[in-house]
């Protein structure tokens, strides 16, 4: 027996070992920055200009842990709600989704001389007395070092786009920077800004950056700094104490927590755990409305849930689809499906329906009409066409084929399944069959060389989701130009897998495309979304929402759709 | 001894570069790959993926791949995460010592509530409470683990309200040593129960057959107290297969930590390994899998060693 304590004995030893310090947290005073030499906030008494409660600590609820906080390398959404309180770009978007500077003197315009008159050359102005979180000061050698990075073959950076065009970029002084183009790039204003934003050259400099304790605990010029990862629990950021701005952040500590998944936050929510809990899903909506002291802000934002319809042949994606290919046949299901149950009941109407594939934003066309809910204009159309059901089965044929298709969209989405419930009952009023076969995610969205079921044109209807940026320049392109079609000859590149291949349209993408002026862009993409909606090959149905929830004690959040919601951050505050 | 050891070591040596051979080959056959996790984002093209295929190493042949895997490894440099874009050792070595805690304190829990069980179960053999135990170790190792954690939670977090349902403590600040041990509550019981079972119904048959034994029958016959006769003569002796057992059986707990770690959000390799797996983060993953291998081989040779410690009919040399 007693040499049996010794096993236990030695386990106990590794408890006790391991006890010391399991998650690495440190002591609760929080102040283990190492860029931040024991500077602790002065007591708010002391402020100038004091807001109404200073100090605090808001804990964040994610149920995705960033992958890291670098933009050169994160993809996942969780990095820029952590990243954005620390790391910032040369502009940003307001909530109305126009350019405002940040580290930026002011927005260039043609007006101010920041844009050459061929759109070639940017010249931006830094603001004075900008300083990193260790109190070196920002620079115009940063922006070119950021441009440096990204450039760098050993980096693997996600993408270059748009940094490629660039020929130099000269730094005349420190506040002055100015970027030569190789060709004219028309969202040039969103390079160094959203999503990516400028980095630490004094940091980074001849250091290995794929593996570098930036990526965690990143040097940043934003009102917060992260003091601890702690991987797999949580990521605490303490206040700048070198933020220009007097006064700001008014909390002393924000905490992300990470949860497994949103179920478990609502729990941790109402027993107050923690405050905010980041992008719900809608079918969680009921949870918290009218439930004391939690608020959700409902942020609309540029994502569409649409319908996508494959023009092409599934088997011969040279050929047009039988049913498809026939444009009365799309403008029929246009007018067969009513929106209203869609939003009201499933959405519980946090939403409205979407009328263009750019929603929000200076590119979003104003006024567009969908076509109206006609179900009899619907069945008149398909008699026009030819489609009769003759032998009384519900379904109508022509020349034999039944008009029955399928729609796909990643398994496991409840509000998306019961969307396709409603469609088919809507579909089948007019007497069209609806056949749900839902995939897996990566069976939908897998690359051309794993057969993914887009990239191949193996779909005849898809739901989906999709956005454009700021800049609509890219997604419009990415998914509706003809040399987007995925195909052997561009090595499936591309996301045009409706496979609309139409000149007008690639023309008025191009025009978009090749003008840095904001009124001739906005024309052009409003004839691209024309011919895109006139096509009938995507349906938009709804604006997607960003819906957070907040603890009421939490003051000062405002919804931003072309930001997370930690964007203004600086500005909370905590009550009592 | 020591000349056993080190052989039992080095003959485990090729035994490891197979296995990290074949995890390396296996989790390259999965399709998807690393560069998957940048599909679908509208600003990556074609160009791009192959661009971060390439600055990554892994347009190189797979053994190429590996053998480069294989030698930074061995000296200590085990690559970098592909998403963290930190050193993997790192990643690796922050998560390690909340999965020993858990390991240590379900190993810990299990022998404190197996042994006395089965010793009771053993020496009333064949009675109301025997049948009753029995039958209790039955449930405990039916019962799946995920199946297991989320009842606990739903019960004692979401009913009850008693316990945290998930994390290390409470995030941000450093909690005190009683709010460490509430929040390991949960996470250790789901990951002891198996083993409570398992180890019970193994300690049971190994002391019913050593009751039987001469030895017994002597000590009875010299008088000494029941109690003391089947704890030190009969207990000793059972415990020896016992103890091989237990050993043995230490992997088995990184195998349910993967799931405990998952549904009880705690930060350990287990949780680890299946977000690497999901983000196909195949250095992180390698890491694991090696660290894992090790202590599987580790666990076999501290069983045999064990086993010449205790038993002295056991000699190595």
């Amino acid at each position: 027996m007693r040499r049996f304590a010794i096993l236990v004995a030695l386990l106990a030893l590794v408890v006790a070992a391991c006890a010391g310090d399991p998650s690495g947290t440190t002591e609760a005073t929080g102040t283990t920055v190492e860029q931040d030499p024991g500077t602790e906030q002065p007591p708010a008494e002391d402020d100038p200009d004091p807001p109404a409660a200073t100090g605090g600590t808001v804990t964040i609820g994610l149920f995705q842990e960033p992958d890291n906080l670098n933009p050169m390398f994160a993809v996942q959404t969780a990095s820029r709600v952590v990243r954005d309180m620390t790391l910032e770009g040369l502009l940003d978007a307001d909530p109305d989704g126009n350019y405002v500077p940040v580290l930026a003197e002011e927005v260039p315009t043609a007006e101010n001389g920041g844009i050459s008159e061929d759109g070639l050359t940017i010249t931006y102005r830094l603001r004075d007395g900008v300083t990193w979180s260790d109190g070196h000061p920002l620079t115009s050698r940063d922006v070119q070092f950021t441009w440096e990075a990204i450039m760098d073959p050993g980096n693997a950076v996600t993408s270059t786009a748009g940094y490629d065009k660039i020929a130099s970029i000269d730094t005349p002084d420190d506040q002055t920077v100015v970027i030569t183009f190789n060709e004219l790039f028309a969202p040039a204003l969103s390079l160094f800004s959203i999503p990516d934003a400028v980095l630490p050259a004094h940091v980074l400099e001849g250091e290995d950056i794929g593996s570098s304790a930036f990526n965690r605990t990143p040097e940043g010029s934003g009102p917060f700094v992260v003091t601890e990862w702690n991987s797999g629990d949580s990521i605490v950021m303490d206040r700048n104490p070198n933020f220009r701005e007097e006064g700001k952040p008014i909390l002393d500590r924000v905490v992300f927590s990470i949860i497994p998944d949103q179920q478990v936050g609502a729990a941790r929510i109402r027993a107050g755990e923690i405050d905010i809990l980041w992008n719900l899903d809608e079918s969680l909506i009921p949870e918290f409305q009218n439930v004391e002291g939690i608020d959700l802000q409902v942020t609309p934002s540029s994502n569409i849930e649409y319908l996508g319809l494959n023009l092409n042949d599934r088997d011969d994606p040279s050929a047009p689809d039988a049913l498809f290919g026939d444009k009365q046949v799309r403008d029929a299901l246009a007018m067969a499906i009513d929106r209203t149950p869609i939003i009201n009941d499933l959405l519980l109407g946090m939403t409205e329906a979407a009328t263009s594939p750019i929603g929000l934003g200076w590119a979003a066309p104003q006024g567009l009409e969908l076509p109206a809910y006609d179900p009899e204009g619907a069945k008149a159309l398909l008699e026009e066409a030819g489609w009769v059901d003759s032998d009384g089965d519900g379904v109508r044929e022509k020349d034999g084929v039944p008009l029955s298709m399928e729609i796909s969209t990643p398994a496991g989405q409840q509000v998306r399944e019961l969307t396709e419930q409603i469609l088919q009952q809507q579909f089948a009023e007019v007497g069209a069959e609806l056949v749900i076969n839902n995939v897996p995610a990566a069976t939908l969205f897998g690359s051309w060389e794993e057969n993914g079921k887009l990239k191949r044109g193996d779909f005849d209807i898809v739901m989906d989701t999709w956005g454009a940026d700021l800049d609509p320049d890219a997604f419009l392109s990415i998914l509706f130009t003809s040399e987007m079609i995925p195909s052997d000859a561009n090595n499936g590149d591309g996301w045009n897998f409706f496979g609309i291949d139409d000149a007008e349209l690639d023309a008025a993408i191009a025009t978009g495309g090749s003008t840095l002026d904001l009124e001739q862009r906005k024309a052009a993409y409003r004839v691209a979304v024309e011919r895109i909606l006139d096509a009938g090959v995507y349906i938009p149905l709804y604006k997607r929402s960003l819906i957070d929830a907040f603890s009421s004690r939490v003051e000062g959040e405002q919804p931003n759709p072309w930001a997370q919601f930690t964007w203004n951050a600086a500005e909370w505050s905590v009550a009592g | 001894m020591y000349r056993y050891v080190a052989k039992r070591i080095i003959h485990a040596l090729p035994l490891l570069f197979g296995i990290s051979l074949l995890a390396f080959l296996l989790l390259q056959a999965v399709p998807g790959g690393p560069a998957a996790a940048y599909r679908g984002l509208a600003n990556v093209s074609g160009a791009d993926l192959a661009r971060i295929e390439a600055e990554l190493g892994l347009d190189r042949p797979l053994i190429v791949q590996y053998f480069s895997w294989l030698g930074n490894f061995v000296q200590g440099d085990w690559g970098i995460s592909f998403t963290a874009r930190q050193p993997v050792l790192e990643l690796v070595m922050d998560r390690l010592p909340a999965t020993l805690i858990l390991m240590a304190a379900a190993l810990t829990v299990s022998l404190v509530i197996a042994i006395p069980l089965g010793l009771i179960a053993a020496i009333r053999r064949n009675t109301w409470l025997d049948h009753l135990l029995t039958f209790e170790s039955f449930v405990g190792l039916s019962i799946p683990v995920f199946w297991l954690g989320l009842m606990l939670i739903v019960v004692f977090t979401v009913w009850l309200g008693w316990l945290p349902g998930g994390g290390i403590g409470p995030p941000g600040v450093d909690p005190d040593f009683m709010t460490r041990i509430r929040y390991m509550i949960l996470p250790t019981t789901a990951l002891s129960l198996v083993s409570i079972g398992f180890f019970t119904r193994y300690l049971r048959a190994s002391m019913v057959e050593v009751m039987h034994k001469d030895f017994m029958m002597f000590a009875k016959a010299r008088g000494i107290p029941p109690w003391q006769r089947y704890l030190r003569n009969g207990f000793r002796n059972a415990a020896i297969p016992f103890i091989t057992v237990v050993a043995i059986h230490i992997p088995e707990y990184l195998v349910g930590a993967l799931v405990v770690e998952t549904i009880f959000s705690w930060p350990g390799t287990g949780r680890l390994f299946w977000e690497s797996a999901v983000r196909f983060d195949y250095p992180v993953m390698m890491g694991i899998l090696v660290l894992v291998s090790l202590l599987v081989v580790g666990s076999n040779l501290l069983a045999d060693v064990l086993y010449a410690r205790f038993d002295p009919r056991i000699r190595y040399d």
